[in-house]
């Protein structure tokens, strides 16, 4: 198997893009990511997308981006995996040029989710990611799945609901530095304590706003990276791991089972463990999600993510930063295309890109993406040239 | 569907409006971000007219989005090249 490079990144505004089609954002990230690689064309494109046929009535958009982006002819396929989707278009592009197939990929994760009819549209189009027949048939929508869990783990381990105001408030600290974030400005613990509740006691500021854009990185095989550019960051592991979409299914149902498997499969990779990683781009779609994967990865013992955050622990100067560009929270979440901006950032980080951001020093970086309440976990682990 | 995605389209679908690229002077119809035939970015609008060939005429017997039948329908045949 061959060793797999990022060689290259792009990314757009996350935010309403009412003036842009999906084709067109997927375009502006992908050509972004393309010149930064110092490319004209790639040999292969994995496009990772959850909603296109839902929202906008579009499918086969991985043909429809590669004709759209000049590329016509080239392999392009479309990867779902829910909100993973993104993460999953990497895994399969790293498994193309670690297999020896393809020497240079684009990955692109895109997400057009204005195109929805009403914001109930676009909840609608997201429950779709959890069990159909057992829960999105009782009315229960993605943010009622998770205010199960939180609602849970209050009860369990004595948090209360103000207590999980850390994670909100350090992904929008952190977005104040990223100019590509929906939401680039911070919030206090009383916007956080006087939001509106969506499903109680998830309120608008547990929960990631759905938003479009799109993100792309170029990958290339590692011996043939130095030539091509300076700034290569190494996949040092690519994991997926599964569970069961429905929360009843699970033998626990605040463990995260899949996140867990999937971490220790991408550390076994990457010969390294929880303690080595120096940030962690964590997939905080609602705080509950972010504490449990914090838990499940090692990073805190069960019951102790949400006090991680309270310690200020996972801020850009903690033991392990998390969200360092804004996370879903306050960077935006367009669904599939969120794995990819995680990889985006990492590699801003790992260059030494990320500007006032920056965590000093890093050299390992680890990005979550979980499909559903953990049905699907890809864990991806990059290193810094 | 959504307004906005009508909004996007309206100059193609009402005025006709394609692009014409500046390098290898293929006229594109509807407009693209990026030539397909020599991936150029630069791209002008160019104004197609309706004297043109009318290539296949058909008229659909199968509803697919409730468009009301029977319904007819072609493939206009724009010169592509000066």
């Amino acid at each position: 198997m061959r060793d797999v490079s990022i060689i290259g990144i792009g990314q757009t505004k996350v935010g309403e893009h009412w003036d842009k089609s999906l084709r067109q954002l997927a375009l502006e990230a992908m050509s972004a990511a393309l010149s930064d690689a110092g490319l004209e064309r790639a040999d292969a494109l994995y496009v990772g997308n959850m909603l296109s046929g839902e929202v906008s009535g579009q499918e086969h958009v991985a043909a429809l981006i590669a004709d759209f982006a000049g590329l016509r002819g080239i392999e392009a396929v479309k990867v779902e995996a829910a909100e993973s989707s993104g993460a999953a278009a990497l895994r399969l592009g790293y498994m193309a040029v670690a297999g020896g197939l393809m020497d240079t990929v684009v990955v692109c994760g895109v997400e057009k989710m204005t195109d929805a009819v009403s914001s109930a549209t676009a909840s609608a189009a997201l429950a779709l990611a959890v069990d159909s027949d057992y829960e999105t048939l009782h009315g229960l929508s993605l943010a009622a799945l998770n205010a199960l869990l939180m609602r849970r783990y209050m009860h369990e381990y004595g948090v209360k609901r103000e207590d999980f105001s850390s994670f909100t408030v350090n992904a929008h600290r952190n977005a104040a530095g990223n100019p590509y974030a929906m939401f680039p400005r911070p919030v206090t613990t009383e916007v956080f304590l006087k939001a509106p509740m969506i499903a109680d006691p998830v309120s608008l500021m547990d929960s990631a706003p759905l938003a479009d854009g799109a993100a792309a990185v170029v990958l290339c095989p590692g011996d043939k990276a130095g030539g091509l550019t300076a700034g290569t960051v190494r996949i040092a592991a690519s994991a997926v791991a599964t569970d069961s979409l429905a929360i009843h299914d699970r033998r626990d149902p605040l463990f995260l089972e899949g996140a867990y498997l999937s971490a220790q499969r991408a550390y076994q990779q990457a010969g390294v463990g929880s303690a080595d990683i120096d940030l962690f781009e964590v997939h905080d779609a609602f705080t509950i999600i972010a504490a449990l994967s914090l838990e499940a990865c090692g990073f805190a013992q069960r019951g102790q993510g949400v006090r991680l955050a309270q310690e200020g622990e996972i801020a850009l100067g903690g033991r392990i930063p998390i969200c360092t560009m804004g996370g879903l929270k306050a960077r935006g979440n367009p669904v599939g295309a969120t794995g990819v901006y995680q990889i985006v950032e990492l590699v801003q980080q790992l260059r030494g890109q990320a500007g006032v951001n920056q965590v000093k020093g890093a050299r390992l970086g680890m990005a979550q993406s979980i499909g559903g309440t953990g049905g699907t976990v890809i864990t991806h682990i990059l290193e810094a040239p | 569907m959504h307004i906005p995605r009508y909004w996007r389209a309206q100059n193609q679908r009402y005025s006709l409006a394609g692009e014409i690229c500046k390098q290898c002077g293929a006229r594109l119809f509807p407009p693209r971000d990026v030539c397909p035939e020599c991936r150029e970015l630069s791209l002008e609008p160019f104004a197609f007219d309706l004297d043109d060939e009318i290539y296949p005429l058909f008229t659909q017997a199968l509803e697919v989005r409730g468009e009301g039948l029977p319904k007819t329908m072609s493939l206009v045949n724009f010169p592509l090249a000066e």
